[in-house]
């Protein structure tokens, strides 16, 4: 049993441990304040890397003779034309311009909405030296991605791999960073619509509302699609549902899920819905 | 009785400071985690993508990390699974195929992919060799 004397020369001691403990603790939370509340932003350079990728296969296409020695007859039969012939990136929508011996072809997606109406649009430029017919020229490259890209993305997936492909709904962040993130995401409140067959079209969530830019979509038949009956506030635990179909479907409401193409059939068109996220 | 009362101060002390510290080291080890598969998902498309414009046998190897992860390839994308988190980039549309697969990597040991360039089509396999000798 401890004294009355040992009791108060132990008191000392423990409140020097405890008071050194209680420092141990400062450090350790200014340690965490300082390196674990920080979340280090990376860009992926998505389009970036998409750029080259498409450059690097235009290099080698059809339209060239040999790599990097593009042919003037076969630029010919493309130029002016909004199409992205032999290369194509799912989510980046891209430009193509080639010049040589003063002559210059312009092919592929450009945008004309330039994020006025729906998105902030990511753009990447990249000039390449190659050759037409031989003669010393330059490849210039510039990807775009926004909402046309995005939903025609949404859709060539469905089409292709004969699955349903849902992505969330974005709410607008013009110029932000992004971490990286799993799955992509796209402005729902919209309208689209495939025009002359081949061009998936793009307007405001409004009937009469104009189209007012178009992405080369061939060979996949879309039926029209509107925003409709939920408030922009409300988009955000929402997703855009892209449906391979077997057969032509009225509406989101009254689809067949016998309808839903799978692996061995033909998807005929797609069907594009609005739904909730599902609750936990 | 004095050691007795440091090792009570040492004990509690540690507690408090896993307990501080320790949801932050797991939510920044998950966050390492899903942005590895964001990574290596960008990476795997990037070797398809370049290779549809290499020569026709041109190959490549990628070894994978001893653990779980399950890399599923189709014909637009890589879906790359670790850990439960899964991360998807694009592979690019050139008219050649590139079929459905899916490759789980082992706990036990490093795994070859091998992708090599065809005609027609990436052909993607597993190899206990390398890619040259089974290509």
């Amino acid at each position: 049993m401890a004294t009355q004397e040992e009791s108060s020369g132990m008191m000392p001691d423990f409140m020097f441990y405890f008071l050194l403990v209680i420092i141990a603790l400062a450090v350790g939370y200014f340690i965490y304040l300082a390196i674990f509340t920080f979340q280090p932003v990376i860009d992926l350079q998505r389009n970036a890397r998409a750029t080259l990728e498409i450059s690097e296969n235009l290099m080698s296409s059809p339209l060239t003779t040999s790599k990097a020695v593009f042919s003037s007859a076969e630029l010919d039969k493309i130029d002016n034309k909004i199409v992205e012939p032999y290369v194509r990136h799912c989510a980046y929508g891209y430009k193509a311009e080639i010049e040589s011996g003063g002559r210059k072809w312009i092919f592929g997606y450009e945008p004309r909405d330039f994020g006025r109406y729906f998105d902030s649009l990511k753009e990447h430029a990249l000039k390449t030296p190659v050759s037409v017919d031989g003669k010393p020229g330059t490849l210039t490259v510039t990807t775009y991605e926004n909402t046309i890209t995005s939903a025609s993305c949404l859709i060539q997936r469905a089409f292709v791999l004969k699955k349903i492909e849902k992505w969330p709904c974005k709410i607008p962040t013009a110029g932000a960073v992004s971490l990286p993130r799993e799955t992509r995401a796209v402005r729902c409140d919209i309208k689209l619509e495939k025009q002359r067959d081949d061009f998936l079209c793009i307007g405001a969530a409004v009937e009469e509302a104009p189209l007012v830019e178009c992405r080369h979509l061939p060979g996949i038949q879309v039926q029209k699609f509107i925003f409709k009956g939920k408030k922009f506030n409300e988009i955000k635990d929402m997703f855009l549902v892209a449906y391979p179909l077997k057969r032509y479907a009225d509406s989101c409401e009254n689809l067949n899920p016998a309808d839903i193409a799978g692996e061995k059939d033909d998807v005929v068109t797609v069907l594009l819905c609005i739904e909730e996220a599902a609750k936990p | 009785m004095k050691g007795f009362q440091l090792a009570t101060v040492l004990i509690i002390g540690a507690l408090l400071l896993f307990l501080t510290i320790g949801p932050a080291v797991k939510t920044a080890s998950l966050e390492a985690v899903r942005r590895s598969a964001v990574f290596q998902a960008e990476y795997i498309a990037n070797i398809i993508n370049f290779l549809q414009s290499a020569p026709v046998t041109t190959q490549y190897a990628l070894t994978t990390a001893k653990g779980s992860c399950t890399m599923l390839f189709n014909q637009m994308y890589v879906e790359l699974t670790l850990e439960n988190l899964t991360a998807r980039s694009d592979i690019l549309q050139t008219g050649l195929e590139i079929p459905k697969k899916e490759i789980k990597c082992s706990a036990e040991r490093q795994k070859t992919v091998c992708f090599v360039r065809r005609q027609s089509s990436i052909d993607i396999f597993e190899s206990e060799v390398n890619c040259i000798l089974t290509a």
